[in-house]
């Protein structure tokens, strides 16, 4: 059976998936499952990582960025979705691309502490309520491709991804036989 | 206005109700500017393009109620200290909506000069203003690196919402051409076609 190598190595592998997509811009507010991506964003001196005071103030700096043409991402939990309906939804109406990364999604595996309740019905609102797609990755080694095709469709299609990064993720792709 | 064309190369951002309609009516542009942002956002909105584009000044107006409802990126921006952000706020200290009758914060006693410098903006680039004397003389350290913090103290003649102008133009073409814009700005400074970021 499969181990989820969940954080250091899921952390890496969003990481180089956004570098390999162009992503130059991110805000986040510190949280305990992403930490380590944003210590990763925050220490490379190729992309303007910004700490935010409230996630919808990140998600705001975010699209400003991402209108000035910089790829951009807003990293959060998932409780600070709740907070970003009305720019989420501005973004959406002037076609300003843009991807959130955010922890616990609804429909991700392994959520067993009760306090992360409201993450998961709080952002299911949000990315359901706002037709916003949800990628959420299979495999720790494919959450690298999982954020950069999340990137090229956001900036292609001049839309709005999320990325649901949920307590487990399996180390590996399973093979079928 | 006279803040606004001080300033080149600019883009500005104006706040919902009478910050963007007095901007329409004064300059209309659907390139350098992007109208009626929401509620609480211009100034982060300001912040993260100012930061993503260190080349222009960008421009952020908004009403005393959207500035304290968004007031958190106050502490960013000092964090940041971006050279290149102008946050404007017109102190009217009554909600601009209805018959404007409810009083805001400001109207309540809070001071929007103090809450930025509580915040970590330099006192030196924090100004209130109440005469255009006042703001003539304060232009040029507003735009000598920043990031630069202004009140404008203001009366309540263009509150009632249904009486003052308003931006004729769209979220969605106005946010369009805007972006547009910026693209093709960055593309002639690198001396490079326009396309897709």
């Amino acid at each position: 059976m499969s181990q989820s190598t969940f954080p250091q190595n899921l952390a890496e592998s969003l990481f180089h998936g956004l570098k390999a997509a162009g992503v130059r811009f991110a805000s986040f507010l510190p949280d305990s499952s992403l930490y380590q991506l944003e210590e990763l964003l925050s220490a490379d001196h190729d992309v303007t990582a910004v700490q935010c005071t409230r996630e919808d103030e990140g998600v705001a700096m975010a699209v400003g960025a991402s209108m000035g043409g910089t790829r951009s991402v807003a990293v959060m939990e998932g409780t600070g979705l709740g907070f970003c309906g009305l720019i989420l939804s501005r973004a959406r109406i002037q076609c300003t691309p843009l991807l959130v990364v955010f922890s616990h999604p609804r429909g991700g595996l392994g959520e067993r502490l009760a306090h992360h309740s409201t993450s998961m019905l709080a952002s299911h609102a949000c990315v359901s309520g706002l037709d916003i797609p949800l990628m959420i990755p299979g495999s720790v080694e494919g959450a690298a491709d999982t954020v950069a095709q999340a990137v090229e469709t956001a900036y292609g299609q001049r839309c709005l991804i999320a990325v649901g990064i949920p307590s487990f993720i399996p180390a590996h792709r399973a093979v079928t036989r | 206005m006279i803040v606004t064309a001080h300033v080149e190369p600019r883009v500005v951002i104006g706040g919902v109700g009478a910050t963007s309609g007095a901007l329409w009516a004064t300059d209309p542009s659907a390139t350098n500017h992007l109208y009626n942002m929401d509620f609480g956002y211009p100034a982060a909105v300001g912040l993260g393009l100012a930061m993503a584009r260190p080349e222009l000044s960008v421009i952020t107006l908004e009403g005393d109620g959207s500035a304290v409802a968004g007031m958190s990126v106050y502490c960013t921006i000092a964090a940041n200290r971006p050279r290149n952000l102008t946050t404007v706020v017109f102190d009217n200290r009554v909600y601009g909506t209805g018959s404007a009758g409810f009083a805001t914060p400001t109207g309540r006693g809070l001071r929007l000069e103090q809450l930025a410098e509580s915040c970590g903006i330099p006192l030196e680039l924090i100004h209130r203003v109440a005469s255009l004397g006042e703001l003539r003389a304060a232009l040029p350290s507003l735009v000598d690196g920043g990031p630069s913090f202004l009140v404008v103290d203001t009366d309540t003649s263009d509150s009632r919402s249904g009486s003052r102008p308003q931006a004729d133009i769209d979220f969605t073409e106005c946010g369009i051409q805007f972006q547009r814009h910026l693209r093709e700005r960055a593309d002639t400074a690198a001396g490079s076609p326009g396309g897709s970021p």
